[in-house]
C-alpha cells in the first residue's frame, strides 16, 4: 500500500516538474492546474447531471449486454446450431472496429442512445464468449452424475456450472467493464449528445482547454471505479460458493 | 431387471460377453471380481451409461449409483452435496441423513477440504438418499477403515428401502454383510 502510493507521488511530482518546465497550461497542464479545473466543476449542477447521464447509459449498456449475452449463451450451448449461427455475428463485433460501429449507429439512431448501445456491443461478445466455454468447461463426471440422478436443470446450473464457469466470468468482466467504459465516451465525444461526460470533453476539446479536459478524466475514472466496484461485488456474490473460490476484489 | 446375452468390448477387447443375469425387485447381488474385472461397465450398463454391444439391459427404473469416484461437489458441503439430487429440503432432514457417518463439524465444510473416507461416506449417503428403484454401489468401502466399514453397513441396511441392490466389490465378506446374492462371473 505504501509502495503503491509511494509510485503515484513520484509520477505526480514528474507530471508537475515537466509541466513547471514546459510553462504551457494547453499543451500539458499541471497536477495542480487540474485540481483547479475539477474544483471548478465541482459546484457545477450540469457537473453532475453529465456523470449520472453518462454512468445511467454507459451502465444500462453493460447491464443489457450481460444479460443478452447470458441469454445468448445459454440457447447456443444447448442447441449448437444456434452456437454457429451466431458464430459470424460474434465474430464480427469482436473484431469490427468500435469507431465503425460508433458512425453506423450515428447514422441509424440519435446520438442520445449511442453510448448505451456501444456499451452493449462491447461487453455482449466478451460475455457471450466467457460463459459460452464456461458452460462447457464443466466438469464431464458430475454432468455424468447429475444425468443419472435427474438433476434439474435449474440445479445443475447452479451447483455444477457456475464454480465452472466463475473463474472466466470474473476475467471477462473485469475486461468488459474497461471496455464498456473507454468505448462509451469514446462514442460520446463522436456523437456529442447533450448533458454527458463526452460532451465536456468535446468542448475542452474546441475550448483548448486541457486542465478541463484532464478534470473530466478524473471524473471519468472515479465513476467508473465505483461503477466497476459495484459490478464486481455483485458478481462475487452470485458466484459465491461454501468452499474458498471467491477471490477478493 | 433383467440382462440378456449382454456383450460390450472396448478398444477390441470383450469386458463382458454374453452375461446373462435377472435381477427381482428388492434383490440384492454382489458383484465379485478382481479390480479390471468388468464390474464398473456392468454396473455403468445396468444404469443406462452404457449402451451394450449386443444383449439387451431392461427394468432397472430409476437408478441411483455410487460412482467408482466420489464425484462431489468440490466448493459446496456435504449439505449441498444431498442439495443437489433431493432439491430444497429443510437442513435438519438434510443433516440427519448424514450424522448417523460423519462428525456433525463437517456437514458446513466444502467437501475439498474432507478426508478421503469422509468423502466416501458422503458419496455413499447421497446414493442412498435418492429416489429410485434400483441402487448401485460401486466399491462403497474403498478407503473405509474397519469401523467405518460396519457403519457404513448399517447405514445401508437402514436406508435401502427394499430397493434393487447391486454391489461391485473384490471383498467376499461384503456379500453375506449386505444380505446380498454373489455374482463371481464370468464375466469376460
Amino acid at each position: 500500500m505504501r509502495g503503491k502510493l509511494a509510485a503515484v507521488l513520484f509520477w505526480l511530482v514528474l507530471w508537475q516538474g515537466l509541466a513547471m518546465a514546459l510553462h504551457n497550461a494547453i499543451l500539458l497542464a499541471s497536477p495542480l492546474e487540474v485540481l483547479g479545473a475539477l474544483l471548478a466543476l465541482l459546484p457545477e449542477k450540469g457537473f453532475y447531471l453529465a456523470l449520472g447521464t453518462s454512468l445511467l447509459r454507459i451502465g444500462s449498456g453493460f447491464f443489457l449486454g450481460t444479460g443478452a449475452a447470458a441469454v445468448l449463451a445459454l440457447l447456443a450451448w444447448r442447441a449448437p446450431p444456434v452456437r454457429t449461427l451466431l458464430a459470424p455475428l460474434i465474430a464480427l463485433l469482436t473484431t469490427v472496429p468500435i469507431a465503425a460501429f460508433i458512425i453506423l449507429l450515428l447514422i441509424w439512431t440519435s446520438s442520445k442512445y449511442l453510448s448505451a448501445a456501444v456499451s452493449f456491443l462491447v461487453v455482449l461478445p466478451q460475455l457471450y464468449l466467457a460463459l459460452l466455454s464456461g458452460l462447457q468447461s464443466a466438469d464431464v463426471r458430475l454432468l455424468e452424475l447429475a444425468e443419472v440422478f435427474h438433476v434439474p436443470l435449474g440445479r445443475r446450473l447452479w451447483y455444477i456450472h457456475r464454480p465452472a464457469l466463475a473463474p472466466q466470468l470474473r476475467s471477462a468482466c473485469r475486461l468488459a467493464l474497461g471496455m464498456c467504459w473507454k468505448s462509451g465516451v469514446a462514442a460520446e465525444v463522436i456523437g456529442v449528445p447533450a448533458h454527458t461526460i463526452g460532451e465536456g470533453f468535446y468542448m475542452a476539446k474546441i475550448s483548448l482547454d486541457t486542465p478541463g479536459l484532464l478534470a473530466w478524466t478524473a471524473a471519468l475514472l472515479a465513476v467508473s471505479w465505483l461503477f466497476q466496484r459495484l459490478v464486481l461485488a455483485l458478481l462475487e456474490r452470485l458466484l459465491a460458493t461454501p468452499g474458498p473460490t471467491s477471490q477478493p476484489l | 431387471m433383467v440382462l440378456a446375452h449382454v456383450s460390450k468390448c472396448f478398444q477390441g477387447r470383450f469386458v463382458l460377453r454374453d452375461l446373462s443375469l435377472t435381477l427381482e425387485a428388492g434383490e440384492g447381488l454382489c458383484l465379485l471380481a478382481p479390480s479390471g474385472g468388468g464390474k464398473t461397465t456392468l454396473l455403468r450398463l445396468m444404469a443406462g451409461l452404457e449402451m451394450p454391444d449386443s444383449g439387451s439391459v431392461t427394468g432397472a427404473g430409476r437408478v441411483s449409483m455410487l460412482f467408482q469416484e466420489d464425484r462431489l461437489l468440490e466448493d459446496f458441503t456435504p449439505l449441498d452435496d444431498l442439495r443437489l439430487v433431493l432439491g430444497r429440503r429443510r437442513e435438519a432432514e438434510l443433516r440427519d441423513l448424514l450424522v448417523p457417518l460423519l462428525p456433525e463439524d463437517c456437514l458446513r465444510r466444502p467437501s475439498r477440504t474432507l478426508s478421503g473416507g469422509m468423502r466416501r461416506r458422503v458419496a455413499l449417503v447421497r446414493a442412498l438418499a435418492a429416489p429410485g428403484e434400483t441402487l448401485l454401489l460401486d466399491e462403497p468401502f474403498a478407503g473405509l477403515d474397519e469401523a467405518s466399514r460396519e457403519a457404513a453397513i448399517g447405514y445401508i441396511h437402514a436406508h435401502r428401502r427394499q430397493r434393487r441392490l447391486v454391489v461391485a466389490t473384490h471383498r467376499a465378506g461384503d456379500a453375506a454383510a449386505l444380505g446380498a446374492r454373489v455374482f463371481s462371473g464370468p464375466y469376460g
